[in-house]
């Protein structure tokens, strides 16, 4: 993904993890204003940024006035970061408004998945053209192509793909496929669904090793160059 | 205050208002009855003849006449009439003079004396006595019913009389000091309206009030002995009071075990009672308490025991890489996975630590907030997906389409699931997979953890459903595979009205079974 004119606001009193947070968000293409305590944060405009990571306990204004003042004017999202692990806060947080939270500690990784979580578009499911990477389908012309090319594929296989393509990136089970999409007058079994999906990937070609096998759930369809 | 000085007080502020609201009682009942008196008196007289003798002779009640007690009354002069002494019969007239009788009496002689006499009207009755004593002091004035004197010598009506009757009342009366006796004055309309004599002013002295001091005494006597009779009464309370006082102080030394003495059946053995109650649910509190404490205690000392063995480890490991480096030698992959690993694994303990005094101090009941399982499941994974990686191990998941939702509190059931997901993690071969499905019917929820690693020993399985932690033996951090998270996980299942149950997969492999009912949409 290309984050180059993601700008986030991170406000964390702690040098060291603020420091962290700030190399590892960077890395990841944001580009971080760093804040380190309260007041200094409300001085900001959360309108010029796309995120806002912030920290509860701060010196000078309390995170969640923060979190207060930034919701009289503004919704961007905000990731609340807290060293308390406990539900009253994460409740008060999400009724002033926060998105998310993340309890300390937490691995880098985490804190990149969740802000990538709250800056992804969501999918419009139900818009007629889905796009995964090098892959397209128009879901009432019950087409595929890759690259443009168009892939003919059976109506099993294109509901599988279908299935799939919905929700990229996340794992579908092998019953629930099973029985959504396999024909209901012919006995389908799990087994048969394997099938297909092996037939599948290989009319789809390079875009074949998208549809995964996922151990002990069934397939999922990775959008390309994720790393999960 | 004291109870005793309060009570004798409130008597007091009681008996006082009391006491001078009686007087005044009497005091005016008194004035009534001699307002009443002396308005008979005047109406009688002037019924009897002294109305024909004031029209007649308007002058006669114009003068400030003093009239005095029988017997002591000598007539100095009569205008008009030179010599007294030839009026021998006069005197005889004036006998009895002080009641209405005696009064008319004199009234009708005046009129007699004139008329034989021959000589003009007698403009003015003039009475002394040689040594007056105010106490007798009687004087009677005629006014016409426009309240103007029924002659000119007639002095003007007294203001604050004249003011009562120009207001319409039939009657009105004031009450003043003459050479130290009180004297009524009474403003009196006639029950006639017409000639010079419709309204007549009568001055009487008082009555001394002779039997007031009774009274007041009698009072003073009355309130003496009622705050007697308080001290007397309120004597044994305030001393089983003190005796309650010195038993309360002595059972809270004693940490409420002892008990305070009840006795009687009043309102004090009530107190005492009541006392006792609240001492047991005070001693049943503390040692609430106390074991809640020593619960804690053992936790955080055995808990900071097993922060130090990662911790150890942590920093060997940490110590070796520094070595590596400043020798320019490869960094071994084990080592910094090992310390990973290690850090990883404090922080689920030390939320644990917290989970663990939460479900110590929460109520049984947890199920009044919402939790957003499929969020749930996504941060579980996320948590423990970066040190699985470093093993090679994938943890999946997967989620249905619509929201899934369970009762509860979301810290606890977050912990419950990364302790299961961890476990899977934790105890798996490296480049194994741990799954978490997530699955839901019409009012219930599955959740479940599935792991490709070694499985458990048959005969553990059941251990692994137990709710409490064994200290020494659940403890154990590499042993069976039993971790004080699995034992926080049950608890937290249990109190949420979910089932934990663990079976092991084949060929193997262990699966963690949660399940439970949504809470119908709010």
């Amino acid at each position: 993904m290309n984050h180059v004119n993601d700008r986030i606001l991170l406000v964390e009193d702690d040098e060291k993890l603020g420091d962290q947070i700030a190399r590892h968000l960077a890395e990841q293409g944001f580009e971080v204003t760093w804040r380190k305590d309260g007041d200094a944060a409300l001085q900001e405009d959360p309108e010029d940024y796309r995120l806002v990571v912030l920290d509860l306990m701060l010196p000078g204004t309390y995170g969640m006035d923060v979190l207060k003042s930034y919701r009289r004017t503004h919704d961007v999202p905000v990731l609340i970061l807290s060293a308390r692990n406990e539900t009253t806060d994460k409740v008060r947080a999400l009724e002033l408004g926060a998105d998310d939270y993340l309890t300390k500690p937490f691995w880098p990784e985490e804190l990149v998945a969740r802000v990538q979580a709250r800056l992804r578009r969501p999918v419009l499911q139900r818009s007629d053209r889905i796009r995964v990477g090098r892959l397209e389908l128009r879901e009432s012309a019950r087409e595929v192509a890759v690259d443009g090319e168009p892939v003919s594929l059976t109506r099993v296989e294109f509901d599988l793909l279908l299935a799939l393509a919905r929700r990229p990136g996340v794992a579908v089970e092998r019953a629930w496929l099973a029985d959504h999409v396999l024909d209901p007058e012919r006995t389908g079994t799990e087994r048969t669904l394997d099938v297909h999906v092996s037939r599948l990937r290989k009319k789809l070609g390079p875009c074949g090793p998208l549809v995964r096998t996922v151990w002990s759930i069934g397939y999922r369809l990775d959008t390309e160059g994720s790393n999960a | 205050m004291s109870l005793r000085l309060r009570l004798a007080l409130t008597i007091l502020l009681t008996a006082i208002p009391l006491a001078a609201g009686l007087v005044w009682l009497r005091a005016d009942t008194r004035r009534r009855a001699q307002e009443r008196s002396l308005e008979d008196l005047v109406v009688t007289v002037m019924r009897a003849g002294g109305r024909r003798m004031c029209e007649s002779f308007p002058d006669v009640f114009s003068g400030g006449h003093a009239l005095f007690g029988p017997g002591s009354v000598q007539v100095k002069s009569i205008r008009g009439v030179e010599h007294l002494e030839d009026m021998p019969d006069l005197s005889e007239l004036l006998e009895g003079l002080g009641d209405e009788k005696g009064l008319g009496k004199v009234l009708e002689g005046l009129q007699e004396l004139q008329a034989r006499e021959g000589q003009g009207a007698p403009t003015s009755l003039g009475m002394h006595h040689p040594d007056p004593p105010p106490e007798h002091h009687f004087g009677l004035w005629a006014y016409r019913a426009d309240l103007s004197g029924a002659s000119e010598r007639t002095p003007a009506m007294p203001p604050a009389i004249r003011v009562a009757l120009a207001g319409g009342d039939a009657t009105a009366s004031e009450i003043f000091e003459r050479s130290g006796v009180s004297v009524l004055r009474m403003g009196i309309r006639m029950p006639w309206t017409d000639g010079p004599c419709a309204v007549m002013v009568a001055e009487r002295a008082l009555p001394a009030s002779d039997d007031d001091p009774v009274v007041l005494w009698g009072l003073a006597i009355l309130c003496g002995g009622v705050l007697l009779a308080v001290f007397l009464a309120a004597g044994p309370i305030v001393r089983r009071i003190r005796r309650l006082k010195g038993d309360v102080r002595r059972a809270a030394q004693s940490g409420y075990a002892e008990r305070v003495a009840v006795e009687g059946g009043d309102e004090i053995s009530d107190l005492a009672r009541t006392f006792n109650e609240a001492g047991d649910a005070i001693r049943d509190h503390v040692a609430t308490v106390e074991a809640r404490e020593e619960t804690l205690r053992r936790f955080v000392a055995d808990t900071t025991h097993d922060v130090m063995i990662p911790l150890t480890v942590l920093q060997g490991n940490l110590s070796a890489l520094r070595d590596r480096v400043d020798a320019g030698e490869v960094v071994d992959p084990a080592e910094v996975r090992s310390s990973l690993e290690e850090a990883h694994y404090m922080g689920s303990l030390i939320h644990n630590l917290d989970a663990v005094a939460k479900l110590e101090a929460a109520p049984m009941d947890l199920t009044n907030g919402r939790v957003d399982l499929r969020e749930l499941v996504v941060r579980v994974v996320e948590r423990h997906r970066p040190i699985a990686r470093t093993r090679g191990i994938e943890v999946e998941f997967t989620v249905p389409d619509e929201d899934v939702e369970a009762s509860g509190d979301v810290t606890l059931l977050e912990q419950a699931v990364s302790n299961v997901v961890h476990n899977a993690v934790r105890y798996n071969e490296d480049g194994g997979h741990v799954s978490v499905l997530l699955e839901a019917a019409q009012d219930r929820f599955v959740l479940r953890v599935l792991d490709d690693g070694p499985g458990v020993a048959p005969e553990s399985l059941p251990r692994l459903a137990e709710r409490r932690f064994r200290s020494a033996e659940a403890r154990t951090r590499r042993g069976d595979g039993l971790g004080i998270g699995l034992a926080i996980a049950q608890d937290v299942a249990e109190r949420h009205g979910l089932t934990l149950r663990f079976a092991n997969l084949a060929p193997h492999g262990l699966e963690a079974r949660f399940e439970g009912p949504r809470p119908s949409p709010a």
